[in-house]
Order: structure tokens, then C-alpha cells, then sequence
């Protein structure tokens, strides 16, 4: 019987439980991943299966690495994202956020695009450490992203975007996210990339500043623009941007890059939630 | 009749995208306007006809990320 162990093609008995394949493929695996959901010793996998064994605690080589992280991921995902890349406009409180959401699930190639350094209230919101203060944000991200996962190829532009670098920087990419501060600047790379590649998808935040509000957070789509966010709570004088609603909005926006590069999730539509509730892991 | 951000929006002869931002009383300066899904350039709204019975989708941009 065929099926899969740590990402390699096995070829095994039918009727053998996980404990079993432990033993003969990786000895001293105390963790068993079957389909991206743990499952006992005992269980008996099934034809084309994707069984992954991990110990706990022990850093795993290199050329192991890739499978092991994306053990939890749903079957088949891992390959597809690989091949796929991601181009992130601005990294502070949405793009640096956004760009480690894609990184956990194994995104091939991300390109970062800012022009400022880490200082002291970046941290309130974005993905960034004490001891990256007065560093370059694309270079303290490509940095964290590395301890991630260092599989991610990470291209960087350290340059303020303006419309001709948008349209040479991101050409490459299958979906763009919009993750800038100012509006103009938003409005500036709809603009650049509406006109140099009105095809491709296009993710953007707008209105994420207070906190609370979360029935207010919303995903409208409109041809291959797609819009995260209230649409209505701006960054002013008296009201701040902070962790929890511009992370949500970056993660609504990961979210939507991954349905674009994936296709729809048919596993989580209603039918699913209501019927099966007790088999989610 | 257009719909407008899911909204009806009664259509008048020769409406441009302009008008229709107004009709709205949309003040924000940073909009980006889509009729039917397709990208309308800022400096072409007071230029751009909107058809009847089309379906605008008008985004602010709000300033914070």
C-alpha cells in the first residue's frame, strides 16, 4: 500500500498502526500526524495517506524540516503554496504580520517592499523585537522569517515604492498585498498596479485603527481587488492603530491570499461545521 | 437603477462616476471606484459615463496599517 511519510512516497502493509511504522521509519517519534490531524498509535492509516512522524523537542535536520512544519497543514496544501509567491507592499503592522502568517504556512517566495527602520512604537502592533530597533523593517522581517522557516526565499526593496518600482517590483508575484500606512500611498499602488497588471489579484486593508468592533471587520470582494477591514476607522489624532484589530485584518487578508492561491475551502462551508463538528482537530 | 456598495441608487441620464459620488455624499479624498468590477482611474471619474443597471463598488481608503 502506497502513501507518504515525512513528505517521501512509502510503500507499507496494509493493517500496520502508526506505532508500528514509528518503530521501522523514525524511532523515538512520539508525535503522529495523519492528514494534518494528530491521531493515536494505534491507528491504522489507509491507502494514500500522509503520515507524518515527529519528536517532540528534538530539532529536526534540514532536508526534514519542510515536511515537519507543515505537518497541520490540510494535504496537499503544502505543495501548492510552495510554488506560489507573494508580493507585500509596506511592513509594519499589516505587512510584517501578513508576511509571518505566509511564511508559518510555507509560501515559496515573499517580496517585502519598505523604506523605514524599526523604532520604539512600531512594537505596539507590528512583528518586530527590541533588538531589531534601528534596523531596516524588510531586513529585521527577512531575519525573523528565517527563524520561521528558512525554505522562504525573501526578496527585499528597501526604497520608498513609487508606481514604475511597483510595477517592476511586483510583475513576478501571483497576488499583491496592499499593507501601507497612509492612504495616499494605499491609493498610489492601486493605481500602479491597476495599471500594470489589472489581472492580478490584489488584497488590501483599509480601516483597522481602535480596537473592539470585530463584527465591523469585513472582507469585500470586487472583481481582483479584494478590501479587509471597516472601511470607516481611521488613524487619527486620538485614535491609534494597536496589535489586535490590525492583526486581524492582516490575518483576514493572509486568509484571502491563501483562498486566491488555493481555491475555496469547501471543507469549512456550513455544511461541514454543523455536520461534523466532533471530527475537527 | 444602479446598485451601489450593495445599495440601490436611483440612475439619472448621463450620470458619470462623479455624480454618482456625490449622489452619495461620499466626502472621503481617497476613493477607488469599480463599475462592474473593472478599475475606473481617478482623473477619468468626471469623464466616465456609468451605465444603467450597473453595480459600483466605491472603496475608501482609510489611512492606518
Amino acid at each position: 500500500m502506497k502513501c507518504r511519510i515525512n513528505e517521501r512516497d512509502a510503500e507499507i502493509g496494509g493493517g500496520t498502526s502508526l506505532g508500528k511504522l514509528a518503530e521501522a521509519h523514525c524511532p523515538g517519534a512520539d508525535l503522529f500526524i495523519l492528514n494534518g490531524c494528530p491521531a493515536a498509535p494505534d491507528t491504522i492509516p489507509g491507502e494514500g495517506d500522509a503520515i507524518v512522524f515527529i519528536r517532540r523537542g528534538v530539532k529536526p535536520a534540514p532536508e526534514e524540516l519542510d515536511a515537519l512544519l507543515a505537518a497541520r497543514h490540510t494535504p496537499g496544501v503544502h505543495e501548492k503554496l510552495k510554488r506560489s509567491s507573494v508580493g507585500i507592499a509596506g511592513c509594519g503592522g499589516l505587512g510584517s504580520t501578513v508576511a509571518l502568517a505566509l511564511a508559518r504556512v510555507g509560501i515559496g517566495r515573499l517580496v517585502l517592499a519598505d523604506h523605514d527602520v524599526v523604532e520604539p512604537s512600531n512594537l505596539n502592533r507590528q512583528q518586530y523585537y527590541i533588538d531589531q530597533i534601528g534596523m531596516a523593517k524588510v531586513e529585521a522581517l527577512r531575519t525573523t522569517i528565517a527563524r520561521v522557516n528558512p525554505a522562504i526565499q525573501v526578496t527585499v526593496w528597501g526604497e520608498r515604492l513609487v508606481q514604475p518600482t511597483v510595477a517592476s517590483l511586483f510583475a513576478g508575484v501571483d497576488v499583491l498585498v496592499e499593507a501601507l500606512d497612509q492612504a495616499d500611498q494605499k491609493a498610489m499602488l492601486v493605481e500602479a498596479a491597476m495599471k500594470a497588471f489589472p489581472t492580478k489579484p490584489l488584497v488590501l486593508g483599509s480601516g483597522m485603527a481602535g480596537w473592539g468592533g470585530n463584527e465591523r471587520l469585513r472582507t469585500r470582494i470586487s472583481g481582483t481587488m479584494t478590501v479587509c477591514g471597516d472601511e470607516t476607522a481611521e488613524a487619527v489624532p486620538g485614535r491609534g492603530l494597536m496589535a489586535p484589530r490590525v492583526g486581524i485584518v492582516a490575518h483576514m487578508q493572509a486568509n484571502r491570499v491563501m483562498e486566491l492561491l488555493l481555491g475555496p475551502d469547501e471543507g469549512i462551508g456550513p455544511e461541514l461545521v454543523t455536520g461534523r463538528f466532533d471530527e475537527t482537530c | 437603477m444602479l446598485k451601489v456598495n450593495g445599495e440601490p441608487l436611483k440612475y439619472q441620464k448621463d450620470m458619470t462616476v462623479s455624480d454618482v459620488i456625490r449622489a452619495k455624499k461620499y466626502s472621503f479624498p481617497l476613493l477607488i471606484v469599480k463599475i462592474d468590477g473593472v478599475y475606473i482611474p481617478r482623473e477619468s471619474y468626471d469623464i466616465t459615463p456609468v451605465p444603467d443597471g450597473a453595480t459600483l463598488d466605491i472603496i475608501h481608503l482609510i489611512s492606518g496599517g
